[in-house]
């Protein structure tokens, strides 16, 4: 009992470092997170193999929140339960909120610096670019299967979000009844 | 109390960001900036690029960013867990009904139902931060007064993310370097 109890431990502070190694150490966001997330417990510690950790993602990937922090935090469940699940949580969030909150204090220093100043404007730009390029590929992603009701809601929500300023959160909910509902609708007359 | 304030509005962002990173972008400016006035909107856009420039991810640098600034380094820890608390418990929750049933497929009818609406909202972060880049706000389009130059790189990083694609830290952080050289000889 002894033994297992150090090893635990261990188990724990291994799931903590390797969260907060990655974390700390990747820039691009979720998607480079998560592949590093799955070459370090799949390939290397081969704790989890190839084809539960890509149902693992898929369902990191269906709850809301940040998809390295859930992809970390469903991890961690599985390797060392709810307990687990927490320390990998702590080791992905560490990171990015100590770096942000010294940024965060420094903020205006570094806003007012002439360089950095030039910089933030010009990439001012390049969010927009990268958003502009989001909704192309992500409305073209909808209107695949040529449904009208995915366009009806497509067009509905960007009406409501852009000139109505309607609450986001009612937005997201409306369409995820609608959603379910036609989905349920789907399968029923399918199954016919 | 600025503090369940920051908890209320971060774990209620928390439990809606679906779409992850940039896609849940306007659901947290909303909040952010139009309801709680915490940044302005050329504050907003300075958290994602920094965040581009900085390790993890969006969400979390700007519960972070947010919390500092608005209530300290306690302010920061709350903001941040507010943030991550829906996720721990929904992951954990999915997990156990994952290892029970080995299905997901009612969630996926939801989800499927909930992808317009998140290129929807793509769509209004997409309108507000280029009229933020071109004319430093929504309400103050004016088309002779136009920012030229930012026009020329956001086509620019357009033409790069579709055609050549370029990645969109690449494109941020790109625009940011020629952007930066452009406003330095001609503005």
């Amino acid at each position: 009992m002894e033994v297992k109890k150090i090893e635990t431990d261990h188990l724990l502070w291994k799931l903590f470092s390797t969260c907060f190694v990655i974390s700390a150490c990747t820039f691009g966001g979720g998607l480079v997170i998560m592949s590093m997330l799955q070459k370090k417990f799949v390939e290397e510690l081969k704790w989890i193999d190839q084809d539960e950790m890509m149902d693992l993602i898929a369902i990191a990937q269906s709850c809301p929140g940040v998809m390295a922090v859930n992809t970390s935090i469903i991890i961690g469940y599985r390797v060392a339960g709810p307990l687990g699940a927490i320390i990998t949580m702590l080791g992905t969030v560490t990171p990015p909120m100590v770096i942000l909150s010294v940024i965060s204090v420094f903020y205006k220093q570094f806003r007012e610096n002439d360089v950095v100043a030039l910089l933030l404007k010009g990439m001012q730009a390049g969010v927009a670019a990268v958003m502009i390029h989001m909704t192309y590929t992500m409305s073209a992603n909808v209107l695949k299967d040529k449904k009208l009701s995915a366009l009806i809601m497509l067009i509905g929500a960007a009406v409501a979000a852009v000139f109505l300023n309607v609450d986001i959160i009612v937005i997201l909910l409306v369409c995820g009844v609608v959603g379910g509902f036609l989905a349920f609708y789907e399968s029923r007359t399918e199954q016919k | 109390m600025i503090y369940l304030q920051l908890l209320q509005v971060f774990f209620l962002i928390g439990c809606f960001s679906f779409g992850g990173g940039l896609a849940g972008m306007e659901l947290i400016r909303q909040r952010v900036v139009d309801q709680q006035g915490w940044l302005t909107t050329p504050e907003f856009s300075d958290v994602v690029s920094i965040s581009e420039m900085t390790p993890g991810p969006l969400g979390i640098n700007i519960a972070s960013f947010v919390g500092v600034r608005v209530a300290g380094v306690p302010g920061s820890v709350i903001a941040t867990l507010a943030y991550v608390l829906p996720s721990v418990v929904l992951v954990m929750v999915m997990a156990v009904v994952y290892y029970k049933y080995r299905s997901l497929k009612g969630v996926q009818g939801v989800l499927k139902g909930l992808r317009p609406a998140i290129a929807a909202m793509i769509l209004a972060s997409a309108v507000k931060m280029t009229c933020n880049a071109l004319w430093g706000g929504v309400n103050v389009v004016d088309l002779p007064h136009t920012n030229l130059i930012a026009l020329f790189v956001m086509a620019l990083m357009l033409v790069l993310l579709h055609f050549k694609k370029l990645g969109p830290v690449q494109a941020i952080l790109g625009s940011g370097v020629l952007g930066a050289v452009l406003y330095a000889m001609l503005a």
